[in-house]
């Protein structure tokens, strides 16, 4: 990853991330398409600019562009419920929220203890992380969770020169632990992919938990069988994104 | 009072008008609308106005949203009306050609 793609994964990030937090009270569904579409567009926004153009004035230019955070939440309208702040200086209005909110949090202790409480945890993916001769004749990539996923949803993430040639659709094995994705690669180049992004978390449990966004980092061997480089900076910001993840083991 | 704030707010009404109708002889992706509203003198809105407005199109049963996986990259989402958001969309045409033949009037004096 280029200095100013990483630069732009930042600005990209801190707007994206801006717009959820002013859409936090917004319905889940609507915040999620908008938070999908934003990403979608503003990686448009960047593809369309030479590598000359890639200025850090340009970038915020893009996310001018897009307009202020808060007027997610006034365009939405009345989807957005009235400020806690407000409603909870009711007594009336907070005797009918503790009530429920009591209950509900026994509930959940009690259902909770047989059921998964964190997120899907990748326990392996493949290529493997940081392998820097990987074969450029094998045609997919996959990655594997601790548990059962969700079937027919999955979000593999990312674009640019760096994202993989997609030849086909995903698919889960028998045991939907393992996502299969059906790539095309080159020798001599470094891919980048993520398995979910904090606006596409399609990768779930069985129980719609979504896995924390991981991004898979490697190499393919050149075209006379040498390891290929991956960029320190890509390196460093895989670590940021998967240092979230616990292991197995 | 504003004038600019005055052209906001004349915008943001019409804004679902012009997606709904945009949306009347084909599907269409977002990203996509947006670029035509820019071709629109007077239309032209923040970028990422036009999402809210489709999520909320979308949550009041007037556009559907279909995902379309691409090889070449991310899926994307593909907008196209409903059978309400077809009838939605002629209410208001009826009524924006109503208004803006009183508007119209009523610029050129001949109201009074």
């Amino acid at each position: 990853m280029t200095l100013s793609q990483q630069q732009w994964h930042q600005v990209r990030s801190g707007y994206l991330s801006e717009v959820e937090q002013a859409l936090s009270r917004a319905p889940k569904e609507e915040r999620r398409q908008i938070l999908e579409e934003l990403e979608f567009h503003l990686n448009e926004r960047f593809g369309e600019l030479s590598p000359d153009n890639q200025t850090f004035e340009n970038m915020r230019q893009i996310i001018s562009d897009m307009g202020p955070s808060d007027e997610y939440a006034a365009l939405l309208g009345e989807r957005i419920p009235p400020g806690r702040a407000g409603f909870l200086r009711s007594w009336r209005a907070l005797s009918l929220v503790a009530v429920p909110l009591v209950l509900f949090i026994c509930v959940g202790l009690f259902v909770s203890f047989g059921l998964r409480r964190s997120g899907p945890v990748v326990v392996e993916v493949s290529p493997g992380i940081l392998m820097n001769a990987v074969d450029p004749d094998i045609c997919e990539i996959s990655v594997t969770f601790d548990c059962a996923m969700l079937d027919n949803s999955w979000s593999w993430t990312g674009g640019g020169e760096h994202y993989p040639k997609i030849i086909g659709r995903p698919e889960y094995d028998s045991d939907c632990k393992t996502c299969t994705l059906p790539v095309r690669l080159e020798p001599g180049r470094w891919y980048a992919i993520g398995v979910n992004s904090p606006a596409h978390a399609n990768f779930r449990s069985e129980n719609k938990v979504p896995a924390d966004p991981y991004l898979i980092l490697f190499a393919t061997a050149d075209e006379d069988g040498r390891p290929t480089a991956i960029p320190e900076d890509a390196v460093k910001l895989m670590k940021q994104i998967n240092s979230k993840w616990r292991r197995h083991g | 009072m504003n004038l600019e704030n005055w052209k906001i707010q004349l915008r943001k009404g019409l804004l679902e008008l012009v997606v709904l109708n945009l949306l009347c002889s084909r599907r269409r992706y977002g990203y996509e609308m947006v670029q035509l509203l820019k071709t629109m003198d007077g239309m032209a809105i923040r970028e990422g106005n036009i999402y809210p407005i489709l999520a909320r199109l979308k949550s009041d049963g007037l556009v559907e949203i279909r995902v379309e996986t691409s090889p070449d990259g991310p899926s994307r989402n593909s907008y196209g009306l409903t059978d309400q958001g077809r009838r939605h969309m002629e209410e208001m045409r009826q009524h924006w050609e109503r208004l803006s033949v009183s508007i119209e009037a009523a610029i050129k004096g001949e109201l009074g």
